[in-house]
This record gives structure tokens, sequence and C-alpha cells, in this order.
């Protein structure tokens, strides 16, 4: 069974998970990865993966800019706005 | 209320209705029933009158009409439509309404369809029984004790009850097929880069794929006719051209060749009765001329593995944006790190967190190359398999799920065991291949469906196969029986 540090993963997946669902999720997550281990049984040796789907190629459109009208559109649906732009807390953490 | 939408068509085309009179019919079917099937996240009738009345009063003056002119249609919940709410089964998105239409929004209401609703699924379309939803769980028409499959579960249980007649759904790792299999409909998931995705909800960037849940395989080729071809917004839309669906529907299929892969045929998951019907269909294919072989296809046994390997990786990059910055759900917090993870810790359910840190984990250093690497191997492999088989045959069955549609909570607190409902689905959009389920048979009331997949933008072929099938049984005929609210709460 792999081990993995789960609050690190917490971290990476920008989640905070209280200890209730942290363990049930951990231990999810767990069966999950040793579920998939039998992929090792494949030999792969030399297979290019798969990163792309587009068999025909992606095709090339003309490189103009089309501006989006609908501002208020995207702005109604900010939590905070002012001026147009979206607020947000602080950036950095006090020292 | 379950006419096809072939036969409502020509039923507006010669005035023998009207585009406000089936609005009304599915109006009322829907407050018959909808308080026991709960397929809709929301509904906008009133939005929708309007548009039918139109429609007449451009019919009445002799006006060019789109082909599904006066349909009343419903959308996954993950499909944006501009104005409607846009939630995706989700709290993180319960207020988002989206300011621009998908491009398959836009080409079905070009052709003049309807909406009349949004419907229920999996959160973020994930899951295969539509009990993720972070609302409510629809309910299967056959059945009101069971899941209606998903995620696409409540486009599935609209068009099977009839409150809509067909909807869009997406299809990841089965998300149309399985849920058109469990409500008796026919479901298409088309070739990856056939229909535009640009104003679908992203979950799994290399499989996702917009296509229509319908009552007939016909229905299924017409609508798939509107909404495939090129489009500038999505790179990933192939610009071959969109043929007429509907012309080779009715060539025979003497000498039609299929192959039924013995690692899902044999699977202990299926059961008996799927097993049986399934059989049934190879006789019925038999007897329609065509030749069916079991063969060997070794890299099906690790599908699943690579699928929940590549989604959840996929998922957690495409979920990263639900930040409480630009929309969605904000929970403040002091600094814009805690505000972020505050937000999408309430936000999100408990499949959807599932997912993401799995996905954080196969992407994560140190284990990239065993886990994502070797999954996206697997899959050159799954991939080669097809291509190797499709040297020999025209098209691959297999039941559509391994099981008829299961209880509401019956795997619902076992993901492992929810995940093997996909078993037969997962395969083909790791290779991005058309497929479609048709129904197949009935055990103890609850529909079976069939698998049909067929080489990659051949969907005329696939969809003359699925045809020549239900032409020649009675099961698409068969409707639930939906008890109205006010009948049985008398």
């Amino acid at each position: 069974m792999v081990e993995f540090d789960f609050d690190h993963l917490q971290s990476l997946a920008h989640l905070k998970l209280d200890e209730n669902e942290k363990q049930k999720l951990q231990d999810q997550v767990g069966r999950i990865l040793k579920h998939v281990e039998n992929l090792s049984e494949v030999d792969t040796h030399g297979i290019v993966p798969t990163f792309t789907m587009e068999s025909h190629g992606t095709p090339l459109r003309p490189d103009i800019l089309v501006p989006f009208e609908n501002l208020s559109g995207i702005m109604d649906n900010a939590p905070l706005a002012e001026n147009n732009a979206f607020r947000v807390p602080k950036i950095l953490a006090d020292k | 209320m379950t006419l096809p939408l072939e036969i409502l068509s020509e039923a507006l085309q010669s005035g023998d209705t009207s585009a406000e009179a089936l609005l009304s019919a599915m109006r009322s079917r829907v407050d018959n029933i909808e308080g026991k099937v709960r397929a809709f996240v929301n509904t906008h009738f009133s939005e929708a009158y309007p548009k039918a009345k139109h429609m007449d009063h451009l019919r009445k003056k002799g006006e060019p009409l789109g082909s599904l002119a006066g349909i009343p249609i419903a959308i996954k919940d993950n499909i944006c439509v501009k104005g409607m709410p846009t939630t995706c089964s989700s709290e993180i998105l319960k207020n988002y309404r989206p300011p621009y239409n998908a491009t398959v929004v836009e080409k079905l209401e070009a052709a003049g369809a309807i909406i009349v609703g949004k419907t229920n699924m999996d959160e973020f379309a994930m899951g295969s029984s539509t009990e993720n939803s972070a609302f409510f769980n629809t309910r299967n028409p056959w059945n009101l004790e069971r899941v209606p499959g998903g995620s696409s579960g409540g486009s599935a249980a609209a068009v099977a009850a009839g409150e809509a007649v067909f909807a869009l759904g997406s299809d990841t790792g089965g998300s149309i097929r399985q849920p058109a299999s469990f409500c008796g409909i026919v479901g298409l998931k088309p070739t990856y880069g056939r229909v535009s995705r640009y104003g679908l909800v992203a979950f799994g960037s290399s499989l996702d794929q917009i296509g229509p849940l319908t009552r007939s395989v016909k229905d299924a080729a017409i609508v798939l006719g509107v909404i495939a071809g090129h489009d500038p917004k999505d790179s990933t839309c192939s610009t071959l051209p969109v043929p007429d669906y509907t012309a080779g529907l009715n060539k025979d299929i003497r000498g039609c060749k299929l192959a039924v892969p013995k690692e899902l045929y044999e699977n202990p998951g299926v059961e008996e009765s799927v097993r049986k019907s399934f059989d049934e269909a190879l006789k019925t294919y038999q007897a329609l001329g065509a030749s069916c072989e079991f063969i060997s296809m070794k890299s099906f046994d690790y599908a699943l593995s690579t699928y929940y390997v590549i989604a959840p990786a996929e998922a957690s990059s495409n979920l990263e944006r639900y930040d409480g910055v630009r929309y969605g759900l904000r929970v403040p917090a002091d600094t814009l790190k805690a505000m972020i993870c505050n937000s999408r810790s309430k936000g999100f359910g408990q499949e959807v967190k599932r997912r993401i840190l799995t996905g954080v984990f196969v992407l994560s250093a140190g284990y990239y190359d065993a886990y994502y690497l070797k999954a996206q191997q697997v899959r050159t492999l799954i991939t080669r398999e097809y291509n190797e088989a499709f040297k020999r045959f025209d098209a691959i069955i297999t039941p559509t799920a391994p099981t008829v549609a299961f209880e509401i909570g019956e795997k619902s607190s076992d993901p492992i065991a929810m995940y093997l409902s996909d078993i037969m689905t997962i395969p083909v959009n790791m290779a991005g291949l058309p497929s479609i389920s048709i129904p197949c048979g009935f055990s103890a009331g609850l529909p079976i469906g069939l698998q049909i997949t067929g080489k990659a933008f051949e969907e005329a072929a696939l969809l003359k196969i699925a045809y020549a099938f239900e032409q020649a049984t009675e099961y698409h005929k068969k409707e639930p029986d939906v008890p109205s609210v006010s009948a049985s709460e008398e």
C-alpha cells in the first residue's frame, strides 16, 4: 500500500478538511490508489503516452482579438467587486 | 408526452399541434411528476412561452424554421446557458449565471429548440448515480426507489419521464450512456472532437464530450446533426464536415461484423439478467445478417484504473479555478490563501474532494511517473487494441452497464463499487470513440442497455447499426408509468 502525506495533498489541493472528513477521505484515497496499483503489471516499455486526443491535429484560426462585450455579465458573478475589479483579502499574511 | 422528436416535428410542421400547445403539455407533465422524479435543478417555462409563441407566429407566416423549431428540451446543468443558473449541482456554483452560451446551446436555439430547464447531475459530473448532486437525488422514472444513473441522471430521467423531448448530457467515462441504459432511452457519446465543448464546464478535458439523450436512434441522429461541427472557440473540435446522420439509417446491416470483448462480457460483475439480454441482442443481430465474434482486448482489464488516474488528474487541474475570487462561493477570511481554502472546502462535496486529492497525488513529484505517466501509456495500449479490432470489425458491442439501475444509497458509501458500474463505458472515452446506448431488454421492470462503439468520426455507421436493432425490437416503445404527485398523495 502506498504511503502518502495527506496534509501535503490537502495543501496542494487548496482544501482544509476537518478531522472526520480527513480520516474518511484519507482512507478512501488510499483504497483508490491501491485499486489502481494493477497498472504496474502492464509492460509499457517504449510505449508513447497519450497526452493529447486530437487525431487530426489542432485546427488553427486567425490570431484576431475578439472582445467579450458582456462585462456586466462577468462582474455580476463576482463575490466582491469594486470598479469592475475583483476584491480579495490581502495576499501576504501578517508576519 | 413521450413521443419522439421526429414525430413531434412532423406534427408541428403539419399544424396538428403548435409549439405553445406542446410546451403547455410539457409543463403540465412536469407539474404532475417532477415532484417525484426531480430531474431538474431549475425550470424556465416563463422564458420558454414567448419563444414558443414567436415560433408559432413565424410558422404561420410561412417563414423558414430550423429543424428543431418549437421542441422543448433540457440541458445538463454543466452546460452554460446565458442568464440561467449553471450550477454543476455544486454548492460552489449555486448562484453562478454564465455571461455566455455554450456553442451547443447557440446551435440548438438557432435550430429553434426551446430550453425548459437545467437538469440535475452528479456534482461536476463526478459520479454514476446522480446521488453526488449537492441539492437532491433524482429518481429513476421506472422505479422511484432506484437511481437514474449518472452523471447525466437528470437529463436521462427527464427524457424517459416525458419532461423533455430530448436532453443534452456530457460523457467523461460513461455519463451519457450509463444513465440512458438505466432509464431505457438512447444516449450517444460522439467522437472526441465531433461536438464543441465551448461552454461545457470542464472535468476531464481529454475525455469530456457533449451528446444527446433521446427517445429514439433517429432522434439522436437529428440532434447530432445540429450540434456537431467545428467551432473556432474549441481548439479540440474537428474541422471534418458533418454528414446527414439520418440519411443512411435505413440501410441494411447484412455482412456487418461485430466484436464482443471477452474481458467485459465475462466480467464477474455482469448480472445474469444483463448477460441474458445481451445474448438475445447478439441473436437479433445475427438474424439481421450481422456476424458476432468474441475477441480478447487485454488492456480493458486496466481501463478502470487508467481512468481513475487520468480523470482525477485532469479534474484536479480544471477545478483549481474555483477559488472564490471571480465567481462562485466565497467564504471570507483574512488572507487570500485562507479564503481560497475555505471556499473550496465548503463549496465542494465529498466525491469532488476525493477526486481532487487523488488527482494531486498522481501528479505530485515522486509519483507522476508511476501513476500519471503509466496510465497515459496504458491509454495508448487501449487505443491500439481498438485500432486493431477496427481493422477486422465494424463495431464493438457490450452491455452498457453490468447491472440494471441500483437502489438509492446502495453504493454511495463505497466509491470503488460505484466506479465499477462504469466498467463497460470507460474504455471508450480512453480512445475518444463514438458510442451509443440503446434499450435491449428489461429485468424486473428495469431497463437494460446495449452499448455499440464505432470508429472515430463514423457516427453515421454507428447509428445505422443501432437503428437496425431498434427497428427489429420493441424495447424502445415501452414507457415508465410514473405516478403523478397529486394521484400518489391522495
